[in-house]
């Protein structure tokens, strides 16, 4: 049975759904996202659970993404053991009949529907909520913007160097945080220092909305390096993920001066180009 | 560039208001349905990896994906996209109030990735047969 913890955020919604105006604050469960596995990560947690050659389960991975990619682009459904089935779909405007529908206003899109296995499984997860350390105040990006920049600065003198020279230039809702989880990690002295995570938005009530806007976490890391690459996946699988999730929401926390965790939620951040 | 075939369907059932009953919206006409022993024989052609190998492997690799997304972790398959759990909750008046209680249901979501959206946006559409469904 899987675990996902989640937590309170703050949200404004429709009151009489779709199509009004009349807003109320409120708040909703969100689940929180340990961290974003690639396929590098995902191949290294097989190989390490399994006997398999790490070296066939990427040219297996890498086929299989490309394999469905290619079939959906060309208007197959394929099948996926565990997962379901991902297939094209076309988002079109309702015309009055079959000859006035305008095929230049259509918008194609993968669309993925979860296998009953799958589906079985997400209802038999337990849910855990997370109380966060210190209350959350929801603050604008700018305020976020300038905490990030507060707390590389205080990270700076402690470490007697700038942490990352072009810091003040981040942009906490922008193209660079696009995409990726690591968006810079320095290694000062024996010091990793991470900083980026994208935690995608969860619209809880309108699964219509359309997903190019996307809520933006910034979090920080300051972990002792121990001579190994400093491996997020690693991290988040081990103590320090549930650490960083108990803190989530604005916390910090610190133990045995070995590892640091801030989170910087931003909520509703602009829309990623 | 992909090409996708789409016909026409109407309304009807329970999505069908006043408001929208009897008119018509575009619907992908699937190519085909390519089964999981299908995709097997594909990868196995395309990695020259024999196809025994292949069906273990892809089944630890979608089953690894299945258990990470059902710990909360968001997955990152290559050009396809990231897979993502999301709640379907119950919204509380305060912080405190909201509980495991209040999540209906757990979605997975696919979120496309930059590539596929590009490759979709570039899709051409082709009128195939008109299914009247009335």
């Amino acid at each position: 049975m899987g675990l996902i913890k989640m937590y309170a955020a703050a949200i404004t919604y429709l009151v009489n759904g779709p199509g009004t105006t009349e807003t109320a604050e409120g708040y909703v469960a969100r689940p929180v996202r340990y961290s974003t596995i690639d396929v590098n990560d995902l191949a290294d947690h097989i190989a390490a659970d399994s006997r398999i050659e790490r070296s066939k389960i990427a040219v297996i991975t890498d086929s299989l993404i490309k394999q469905i990619t290619e079939m959906v682009l060309n208007g197959h459904a394929i099948s996926v053991p565990h997962l379901g089935t991902f297939s094209p779909k076309i988002k079109s405007k309702l015309a009055p009949t079959s000859t006035l529908i305008d095929a230049n206003s259509f918008v194609a899109k993968v669309n993925f529907r979860p296998s009953a296995e799958l589906k079985r499984d997400l209802q038999s997860t337990r849910i855990e909520k997370i109380t966060p350390a210190t209350p959350f105040t929801p603050v604008t990006a700018q305020q976020e913007a300038e905490n990030l920049a507060a707390y590389l600065d205080r990270l700076a003198v402690e470490l007697g160097k700038e942490v990352y020279p072009d810091y003040k230039t981040i942009q906490v809702h922008g193209t660079p945080l696009a995409e990726n989880i690591n968006i810079f990690s320095p290694l000062i002295g024996d010091t990793q220092v991470v900083v980026g995570h994208i935690l995608r938005v969860d619209y809880t009530d309108n699964q219509d909305v359309d997903h190019d806007e996307e809520d933006v976490a910034i979090v920080v890391f300051k972990a002792k390096n121990s001579g190994n690459k400093f491996n997020p996946y690693e991290f988040v699988n081990g103590r320090p993920r549930y650490l960083a999730n108990d803190k989530f929401n604005g916390a910090y926390w610190e133990d045995d001066n070995t590892v640091e965790v801030r989170y910087l939620k931003i909520e509703h951040a602009l829309p990623v180009a | 560039m992909p090409l996708l075939r789409f016909k026409a369907r109407q309304m009807k059932g329970s999505h069908a208001t006043s408001i929208n009953k009897g008119m018509v919206f575009a619907q992908v006409e699937r190519a085909s349905k390519i089964s999981t022993d299908d995709l097997n024989d594909l990868i196995a052609q395309d990695s020259q990896v024999e196809r025994s190998e292949v069906a273990v492997i892809t089944d630890a690799i979608c089953k690894q994906i299945k258990e990470l997304v059902c710990n909360g972790h968001s997955i990152q398959v290559g050009t396809l996209g990231t897979f993502s759990v999301g709640f379907n909750a119950k919204v509380q008046p305060t912080q405190d109030l909201v509980s495991a209680k209040d999540v209906r249901k757990i979605n997975v979501r696919l979120y496309e990735s930059k590539y596929i959206k590009n490759e979709l946006k570039a899709t051409r559409f082709s009128d195939g047969t008109v299914v009247s469904e009335s």
